[in-house]
């Protein structure tokens, strides 16, 4: 909305002006005021409110505020032009309609007033042009504020044109006014002159070109007034309105001054442009190094900016990136040219400095022989190096052989450490991602884990169990449980699925599934055991296996019915006696075409009392000492046979105890997991009984 | 953690891989490359020497078992040999010398294979 109603205003503003155009014209082509003080003094007035108007509302729609101050300075070029040949124009119609100065006041004809109408509308267009131009550049990259001189400026200006007319013959005793107006004036365009700091922030190229605007500007700007002193410009421009007149040759006056301070200017600039660009490149490539170290999110878009800033520091033609990824070097961050010709030259630089010992290469060679179309002269090579780690390197690529000095290849090189440094940053921070994502994945594992595996074991008559489970950070896929068959009968299973993290928890979860369902139908360890070998070869891939004891434990008789599937061998202590129970089988998910039903073997035993039964997976005989030596069997069997007689409970604390005192020094890497049984009919019966 | 190290020699039409140091879950990508390297080249007979090897988890013998499959789908095998005792007790318990052979010498892997 806000735009819109910009833009009616704007749109009316222009048709009210256009209407005092249309006013202005029509007066001076039918009111003959000439020699009537009275008219002439509203024909001045007219023309100075609509000067005024245009010019506030040129200023107010930010007439060419974008533009870059030697467009402006070099507009001007075109503008006098445009003046110039609008008075060559006026004196050829002159000659050709054989019309005379004299012809134009005091009573010009219909014909003569048209052109005096349009003749002085380029004068005006110009003038106001010009001064609104000007404006944009006095207001540029200052400081301080220069209000009141642009503003006293202005005033005298308006006031010396205004006060032109004395400057007429029948006027003369007045002159003095004029006089000290246009003086004022033009000391005040001087000083205004010499607000020209933008000069200073010009590159060497744009400086060359400005000196020789200026010098074009001067030439011009003269011409022009040496013109403004002749009698047909004079009386077709005077005839028309002494302010105009006098205020369009201030305005030149003005671009002359200023040209003049521009021209001399940049020649006391010029011998030390080049440094002052090189210094002024160097400021701000401190911003756009931090600006790198920023991005170090995103490293598509990080190499992006590498390559954009590299361009603009390197004053290069192009650029790209050759990174090591993985061993193997790939070429990124192409700019300018294509992917092709990129690879072809890095290749051609490799084969030229093996180890890249060389950093600049001038590409002749390579133009005249291998590549013909290259555009391409010459290119330096900086290495993309953080932490004495390589990562590839820069290719700054010129269409000429233009030599670089110390400080062009410090600057390159500098850009080139920040670039890797940020490069650097962002492969690290990626690697970081990375690691929280997984770990958050292990996170869930191990919840999930937990969650599957009982928290207490059960509660049982005749029998005592206990029952512990250590996860690994690293998710080991343990899993043990327990399952009532029947009234009498309970089901133990302990499995190690291979592998580790969340697809190891996912397997336990899944294998939970399938024991839960298939207790419920089964009663025997063998039975079961090669079902669950039948359904896992749809979950399980080729390299994933399991490994689990199955035992069933009758509460009434002791008698414990059990099937191995490549698992850790279960320990009965019976007597004081180790024995393992380690009948024939394989692993499940080993083999599908019938090998682990035919290897799988079942045996049968009746627990006395006091007996104690040790199932586990290979985390507690795995765990390691500092020297990663295992805890292994040995210990294992020791501890049990000396803590024979203490209760399951009792047993599994000193267990852990004596693990964690082994494995002090060193980190847990797989779930250790087990349970302890022990057999106690008689006695619980005394209690109880 | 320790490392592993795998590298492939050549002997006759069989490919002998020595392993070394320890195998699990982050250095089996390093054997599997070799193996997926050999298929890729119809290389079919493999023997993997285990002399050096310290420690193998149950990570690294998934890698045989997924490998041995694809090798005998193509007449080809992948034998075992000289493993130490500490190794050999981890593929004897979940069954592996009842599917894979598994030999006290690289010489009778080779042999097995010429037979």
């Amino acid at each position: 909305m806000q735009n819109s109603i910009n833009t009616i205003t704007e749109n009316k503003r222009f048709q009210f002006l256009l209407f005092f155009f249309a006013v202005i014209a029509i007066f001076q082509i039918f009111i003959p005021y000439k020699g009537i003080v009275f008219l002439e003094i509203i024909n001045e007035v007219l023309i100075l409110s609509f000067t005024a108007l245009f010019v506030l509302n040129l200023i107010l729609i930010e007439f060419k505020k974008k533009y870059h101050p030697l467009k402006i300075t070099s507009s001007f070029l075109a503008a006098f032009g445009l003046l110039l040949m609008s008075i060559i124009v006026l004196n050829i119609t002159m000659n050709v309609f054989g019309i005379s100065h004299s012809d134009f006041s005091p009573s010009p004809g219909l014909f003569e007033k048209i052109i005096i109408l349009l003749f002085n509308s380029v004068i005006f267009v110009v003038s106001v042009y010009v001064l609104v131009s000007l404006r944009e550049l006095f207001y540029l990259r200052t400081v301080k504020n220069i209000n009141t001189y642009y503003n006293a400026m202005i005033v005298f200006i308006v006031l010396a044109s205004v006060t032109s007319v004395f400057n007429e013959e029948a006027y003369k005793e007045y002159n003095f006014i004029y006089l000290a107006f246009t003086v004022n004036a033009i000391i005040l365009i001087f000083l205004n002159s010499l607000r020209i700091s933008w000069i200073a922030f010009l590159r060497v190229k744009q400086k060359r070109q400005l000196l020789l605007v200026s010098v074009i500007l001067v030439v011009l700007s003269i011409i022009i007034l040496i013109q403004t002193t002749d009698e047909n410009f004079q009386s077709a421009s005077k005839s028309f309105s002494y302010f105009l007149h006098n205020f369009n040759n201030l305005i030149i006056i003005n671009v002359m001054i200023y040209s003049f301070v521009i021209f001399f200017t940049t020649l006391f600039h010029l011998p030390t442009a080049e440094v002052f660009d090189k210094k002024s490149r160097e400021v701000s490539s401190m911003q756009y190094f931090s600006k790198l170290i920023n991005q170090a999110l995103d490293s598509k878009e990080l190499i992006h900016t590498i390559s954009d800033l590299g361009i603009e520091i390197g004053g290069s033609d192009a650029i790209f990136l050759n990174l090591d990824l993985d061993g193997d070097s790939k070429v990124i961050g192409v700019k300018n040219l294509s992917d092709s010709d990129a690879n072809k030259i890095a290749a051609y630089t490799n084969s030229l400095t093996p180890g890249f010992g060389v950093n600049y290469v001038v590409l002749k060679e390579f133009n005249n022989k291998q590549h013909p179309e290259n555009r391409f002269a010459s290119v330096y090579i900086a290495a993309l190096k953080s932490y004495a780690k390589l990562h590839g390197h820069l290719y700054f690529l010129k269409y000429s052989e233009i030599s670089l000095d110390e400080e062009d290849k410090k600057m390159l090189e500098t850009f080139a450490d920040y670039s890797a440094i940020a490069l650097e940053n962002s492969y690290l921070l990626r690697e970081s991602i990375e690691k929280e994502r997984l770990e958050k994945e292990l996170d869930v594992a191990r919840k999930m884990q937990m969650s599957i595996v009982p928290a207490e074991a059960p509660k049982l008559r005749n029998a005592e169990i206990s029952c512990s489970f250590i996860p690994a950070f690293e998710v080991g896929g343990d899993y043990y449980d327990f399952f009532t068959l029947s009234e009498n009968k309970l089901g133990i299973i302990i499995a190690d699925v291979s592998g580790k993290g969340i697809s190891a928890a996912f397997i336990m979860a899944e294998l939970r599934g399938i024991f839960e369902s298939l207790t419920k139908l089964k009663q025997e360890p063998k039975d079961i055991l090669i079902f669950v070998n039948q359904i896992l070869n749809r979950i399980l891939d080729r390299k994933s296996f399991i490994s689990a004891v199955f035992a069933v434990l009758d509460l009434e008789t002791g008698e414990l019915v059990l099937s191995r599937a490549g698992h850790c061998p279960p320990v009965l202590l019976s007597n004081g006696v180790i024995n393992l129970i380690r009948p024939e089988g394989i692993a499940l998910g080993m083999n599908y075409q019938g090998k682990f039903d035919g290897f799988l073997e079942e045996v049968k035993f009746t627990l006395k009392d006091d007996d104690l039964l040790f199932l586990y997976t290979d985390g507690v005989t795995e765990s390691k000492n500092s020297t990663l030596e295992d805890f292994g069997e040995n210990r294992l069997y020791e501890i049990i046979k000396n803590y024979g007689d203490c209760s399951p409970d009792e047993i599994t604390n000193k267990l852990i105890k004596e693990i964690t005192i082994f494995s002090e020094n060193n980190s847990q890497h797989d779930d250790i997991s087990f349970i302890i049984l022990k057999w106690n009919k008689n006695k619980t019966g005394e209690i109880n009984g | 953690m320790a490392d592993f190290n795998a590298k492939v020699r050549v002997f006759e039409d069989l490919n002998i891989i020595d392993v070394k140091g320890y195998l699990d879950a982050h250095t089996a990508p390093e054997l599997e490359n070799e193996l997926t390297n050999l298929i890729k080249s119809n290389k079919y007979k493999v023997v993997v020497n285990f002399k050096e090897l310290e420690y193998i988890s149950s990570a690294g013998l998934g890698v045989f078992m997924a490998y041995i499959e694809s090798m005998r789908e193509n007449n080809g095998d992948i034998k075992l040999a000289e493993m130490k005792p500490g190794v050999y007790s981890i593929f004897d318990l979940l069954g592996f010398p009842l599917l894979y052979d598994i030999f006290p010498s690289e010489e009778e892997a080779i042999n097995k294979f010429k037979q």
